[in-house]
């Protein structure tokens, strides 16, 4: 009895092993194929959409720069240009971090009293990603 | 083993392989298909590509770039705090070995066999370098392949077209011209030339003088004092460039002494700012025909390579000349590793016996000539050309010299490079004195051998006439380049070395 109940129990771990490694092999070509799909969802962006965002994205830095009439109309303009990019899967990054080279570019640098080295001092241009590419870094003046 | 083609060029570099039936940029770990070729040292660590150029204003005195103008240079490329000197090949083989490192990240496999290119008209000492950067990144080069070369290829793939292409290449640091003839599967350059300082480097400079100057003009500082204002201005001036590419008008912004500066600029400016630098390109042009012997009629198609032809002037200027359009279809700034890939999976599957998926056969021809010092009938010492400029490589050529004296004991032997009789215009790449056996007579004949080989490295040997005897070989280790044995150091040294 207990020598047929141990070959059972053999050809059931045989079998759960067999499944097990399928299960690994099935995982490894979903895995394998979601990256290709994202590689190629990722070129399509880059040729299609990212001409138009950096456009978009120049707008925005246009009307970051504004100081003249209308400076109210032209920020809310700003602001629905940039939930439309939110809404796009395009976010902004973070700028109140202190320096991320990751995401940022130092645009410039400077030493300032008060300011620990590493603190971003001023922003120049927003900085975009999508899907954690940064396909723009925000421009930013660094303290020294 | 993927085998992989490498663009290394003066200001950015790109990886390609071929898996399928055409050949793909890898992706750096950015997610970028350029990688900046900037090293910056963050405390001793160094850091390439991207985010290395990010960081480039904070550490001004610590980053390093265009290293490829100082390639077969002898010095240091940059020194670091404790005084460590490092050679344009160790700055090279940093940014070989995360263009290694993240190609092989993509690839899920580890790179070590690469092909890298050069500018054609590379001279031996700067192909050498190259070579030893790739060494002493840890890589395996299987070859170096001249970037026009590269260029035809890619281009060629897309259209399986026969004919004469002339490839107009205007990057970062360098500027060449080649004309070669394509035959299905066959390159063979016809002439090849072109300017080592010359490149979208020099647009930012006369860019950076405009800009500088009005700042003055504002009240403002003369930014360019300081390393750390010309850093700034550099990198404002590079990208207001690119702007002005799809843009009629820009500003530029730069910071200094606390106050924010603002000078705009048109495209029309910058194109009369910059008009010699493009009349110079015109000039090599025409000079490259010439020696390749052909007029417009004759050329079949255009290519414009490099990131700098994206500059409406660029195609505007070629046309004119041309009176036709140059082609597109490629990233101007992807061609070259495109085709250094295809000619990696050619090289690759050659050393592994298999067959190439893209097979392509590559000639190249030497940019300079080659020869030695010798008396003329006046008695008159001159260069004498062994093997020509525009030589299809691999060559070898012979020339037969005599003594003159009887039981002439020695003689002075001379590797020079340049086209010229006249030695004032000629280096002297090697100079060394040959022992000669005794009882020789009078007038006794002296072969020399010289040999280019596929890289378009140098060998010479000096034979006896009368026995064949050697005299000796020539290694052409010249004073600017590494020994054996310092490359041997540096790979150890780098094996461990993490690149971030
Ligand atoms: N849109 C653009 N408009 C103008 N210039 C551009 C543009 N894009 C890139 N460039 C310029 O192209 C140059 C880089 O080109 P590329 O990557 O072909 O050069 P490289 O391979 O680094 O240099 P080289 O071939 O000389 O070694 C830089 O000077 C850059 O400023
Ligand atoms: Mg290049």
């Amino acid at each position: 009895m207990s020598e047929e109940l141990s070959e059972k129990l053999d050809v059931l771990t045989d079998l759960f092993k067999r499944r097990l490694s399928d299960d690994l092999d099935k995982r490894k070509l979903l895995e394998e194929q979601a990256r290709r799909i994202q590689q190629a969802e990722g070129a399509l962006f880059r040729d299609l959409q990212l001409p138009l965002v950096l456009g978009v994205a120049a707008v925005i830095d246009r009307i970051d720069r504004h100081e003249g009439e209308e400076r109210e109309f032209a920020l809310a303009i700003r602001d629905e240009l940039l939930e439309l990019l939110a809404v796009n899967g395009i976010r902004e990054v973070p700028t109140d971090t202190g320096f991320d080279r990751a995401t940022h570019e130092a645009a410039a640098a400077r030493a300032e009293e008060g300011s620990e080295p590493g603190t971003v001092l001023e922003v120049w241009n927003r900085g975009y990603a999508r899907h954690g590419w940064v396909f723009r870094p925000a421009r930013v003046v660094v303290a020294l | 083993m993927g085998v992989i083609g490498i663009d290394l060029g003066t200001t950015y570099s790109a990886t390609a392989i071929v898996r399928g039936p055409s050949p793909e940029i890898l992706e750096n770990r950015e997610g970028e298909r350029l990688t900046p070729s900037v090293v910056v040292f963050e405390n001793g660590t160094p850091l390439v590509g991207v985010e290395a150029k990010r960081l480039a204003a904070v550490l001004p005195d610590d980053c390093v770039e265009f290293v490829k103008r100082k390639m077969g240079e002898p010095g240091a490329a940059y020194v670091d705090a404790d005084g460590k000197e490092y050679r344009p090949e160790e700055v090279s083989a940093l940014v070989l070995k995360r263009l290694a490192a993240d190609a092989s990240m993509q690839l899920g496999e580890e790179v070590r066999d690469v092909v890298v290119t050069v500018p054609a008209y590379f001279d031996d000492a700067r192909r050498t370098a190259t070579k030893d950067a790739g060494e002493i990144a840890g890589l395996n080069v299987l070859g170096l392949i001249n970037e026009p070369t590269a260029a035809g290829i890619a281009y060629g793939l897309n259209k399986q077209q026969s004919g004469v292409f002339l490839v107009y290449d205007l990057g970062g640091g360098t500027f060449d011209v080649t004309i070669m003839r394509v035959t299905g599967t066959e390159f063979d350059i016809m002439a090849t030339g072109g300017d080592r300082n010359l490149g979208g480097f020099d647009f930012d400079n006369l860019l950076m003088g405009h800009v500088a100057t009005r700042i003055r003009d504002q009240g403002g500082p003369e930014v360019r004092e300081s390393d750390k204002g010309e850093a700034e201005l550099r990198a404002q001036c590079e990208q207001a460039k690119r702007r002005l590419t799809s843009m009629p008008q820009t500003i530029v912004r730069v910071s200094a002494e606390g106050a924010t500066f603002q000078v705009p600029v048109t495209r029309a400016e910058f194109e009369e700012l910059t008009a010699s630098l493009l009349a110079r390109t015109e000039v090599t042009v025409d000079e490259v025909m010439e020696n390749a012997g052909v007029d417009w009629d004759k050329i079949d198609r255009i290519l414009l390579v490099g990131g700098s032809t994206r500059m409406p002037m660029v195609s505007a200027m070629v046309q004119r000349m041309s009176g036709r359009m140059p082609d597109i279809g490629i990233n101007p700034d992807e061609a070259v590793a495109l085709g250094a890939a295809v000619y990696a999976d050619t090289l690759g599957a050659a050393a592994g016996g298999a067959i190439a998926r893209i097979p392509v056969a590559v000639s190249d021809v030497t940019s300079q000539s080659l020869g030695t010092i010798a008396l003329n009938e006046r008695n008159i010492a001159q260069n004498s050309i062994i093997i020509p400029a525009n030589s299809k490589i691999p060559v070898k050529r012979e020339k037969s010299y005599y003594t003159v004296q009887p039981g002439q004991r020695a003689v002075d032997f001379e590797l020079t490079e340049g086209d010229d009789e006249d030695l004032r215009y000629v280096t002297v790449l090697k100079s060394t004195e040959l022992l000669l056996p005794p009882g020789l007579p009078d007038e006794a004949e002296i072969r020399v051998v010289m040999a280019y080989d596929i890289d378009g490295v140098v060998h010479a040997e000096v034979f006896l006439g009368a026995t064949g005897q050697s005299l000796g070989a020539v290694e052409l280790q010249r004073d600017n380049n590494l020994g054996a044995h310092a490359v041997e150091q540096m790979r150890n040294a780098m094996r461990d070395l993490e690149i971030l």
